[in-house]
């Protein structure tokens, strides 16, 4: 017998779970030792970078005042570019591979630069911070365009698509989303409240129960736990390199578990309310970030790789 | 080194042109003329805005009071120079943010001869409470704007919304956005007196800036 068929198969190993602490860990240990020398070699990205950021100065404090307003429902906006810069870091073998192409195309890929600029000076000329945030992130992805031609910016669309989360929605979606998810939850709650026995009488965004009133008001309408929650479930997934087809649905079960937290969240005050109403004020924060833990955890649960188990 | 170059020369103008209009639009908001602190028997208290307020609104130059007529009725007032888009809220959507719904709306007038023109009162509720405002803005140059503009979002009529900046960034104007409103007590049923009250107050403002 020939000594390849007296050895016994054996099953191919798993691959290995993606860790994402291991990855930021190997990523700060790389970005020490070659952070320097990538930087001396990229210097020249500075001299562009100085009038862009100064065209962006106030836009950015625009965002700014946004995002650090009391109760801010994007104040997650912030940690997106982060996000993003990890979701390319995640790709950095596919982009060590492609062939850097300047001035390729149709007025050298400018197109989209000139694009990014006028979306930018629109912004300004209306002071809708919309605008020009969208317009820098189109001022990105024409500076890749041109500087590194159209295969590198297909390389990297997903995490410049998962950048453009970091534009503030325009005030008037915002403010009506607030208020239906406000009534809505309001109501959910009413609901709640009700099946466990607590008697109550909801009218707009009040809860009337014995002894106690609930003013939902704009910051427990769910936005601010439901936006998170979506944008963490999908860098999770885009992390996972998961497709539409697994992507669509862990977005819509991240969006209902979320918005079941508020519901419960505003329930569990209504509760504690009818029996001490002080204890209810006193608890009302705390209270919050635990139902919103929860959302985040088990939001996440739909979109962590599945343990592979070994045999 | 030319690509780099190219992109300087592209975000250089483009900066410039960005500030340019930054300034113009700030310009708009320098203009806060002073209001009456008497109006009859109405006498002001300052309510100075709270610093959350003031940075919804973009930090804005504002002057913010109480009006008392000395019987127990106290409208509340702000004027505020708008130097951005973020100084025009829109009351019905911010009141809605709070519960509050708008329950009725008409124009009234303002001015006397050869100034009379026409601004929005509205009434707002919110379960048993109730508040009637008076909105409008008013720039250096005597005009009102009081419609509902801001209110637009179909098509191109949403560009409408824009034109205090529009006028600001082109035409240089200079405006003030003002608040008037009282909370209705429950002894006044009909709103009636409130009414009064809001109208009277809004009234001396209206006058104060047009001679401001």
């Amino acid at each position: 017998m020939s000594s390849l068929t007296s050895t016994p198969l054996r099953r191919p190993e798993p691959a290995p779970t993606p860790d994402p602490l291991a990855e930021a860990k190997s990523a700060l240990a790389q970005i020490k030792t070659r952070g320097p020398t990538w930087l001396r070699a990229h210097r020249a990205w500075l001299l562009p970078l100085a009038p862009l950021l100064l065209a962006l100065w106030l836009p950015l404090h625009w965002c700014w005042n946004r995002w650090v307003a009391p109760d801010s429902p994007q104040s997650y906006q912030p940690l997106v570019p982060l996000a993003a810069a990890w979701l390319a870091w995640a790709r950095r073998d596919t982009l060590a591979r492609v062939p850097r192409v300047v001035g390729e195309g149709v007025f050298g890929g400018l197109g989209l630069v000139f694009l990014g600029c006028v979306l930018l000076l629109l912004g300004h000329a209306s002071q809708l911070v919309t605008l020009p945030m969208l317009g820098a992130v189109v001022v990105l992805a024409g500076t890749v365009r041109y500087l590194y031609g159209r295969t590198m910016l297909r390389a990297l669309a997903v995490p410049l698509l998962f950048l453009l989360l970091t534009v503030p929605l325009p005030d008037r979606i915002l403010g009506g989303w607030t208020q239906s998810l406000q009534m809505g939850c309001t109501q959910g709650a009413g609901h709640v409240l009700s099946n466990l026995g607590y008697e109550n009488a909801v009218a707009g965004n009040l809860i009337f129960l014995h002894g106690f009133q609930l003013d939902v008001i704009a910051p427990c309408s769910g936005v601010s736990i439901l936006f998170p929650v979506i944008v963490m479930t999908l860098w999770l997934l885009l992390l996972r390199r998961a497709g539409p087809v697994k992507i669509i649905p862990a977005l819509a079960i991240a969006a209902v578990i979320a918005l079941l937290m508020n519901v419960l969240r505003i329930a569990s005050i209504g509760m504690l309310g009818t029996a001490h109403p002080r204890l209810a004020h006193t608890l009302h924060d705390p209270i919050s970030w635990l139902w919103t833990a929860l959302a985040f955890e088990v939001s996440s649960l739909f979109a962590r790789p599945p343990k592979v188990s070994r045999p | 080194m030319k690509p780099y170059l190219t992109l300087t020369a592209i975000f250089s103008v483009t900066a410039a042109l960005a500030l340019t209009m930054d300034r113009r639009i700030a310009r708009a908001g320098e203009w806060l003329p002073p209001v009456a602190q008497k109006m009859g028997n109405w006498t002001a208290r300052e309510t100075p805005m709270d610093k959350n307020t003031l940075a919804i609104l973009g930090r804005p130059r504002t002057l913010a009071r109480a009006y008392a007529n000395g019987k127990g009725a106290t409208v509340n007032m702000s004027v505020i120079a708008a130097n951005g888009l973020d100084a025009y809220h829109e009351p019905a959507i911010c009141a809605a943010g709070s519960g509050f719904q708008k329950v009725d709306e008409q124009t009234v007038p303002v001015g006397g001869v050869g100034t009379y023109t026409d601004i929005r009162m509205m009434a707002f509720r919110r379960g048993p409470q109730r508040v009637v405002m008076c909105y409008w803005t008013q720039t250096r140059d005597g005009k009102i704007e009081s419609d509902q503009s801001f209110m637009q979002t179909q098509g191109l009529d949403r560009l409408s919304a824009r034109r205090p900046t529009w006028a600001a960034l082109f035409a240089g104007r200079q405006t003030c956005v003002m608040h008037v409103y009282e909370v209705i007590p429950p002894a006044d049923k009909t709103g009636q007196a409130a009414c009064r009250h809001v109208l009277e107050i809004s009234r001396g403002i209206y006058d104060s800036l047009r001679r401001g």
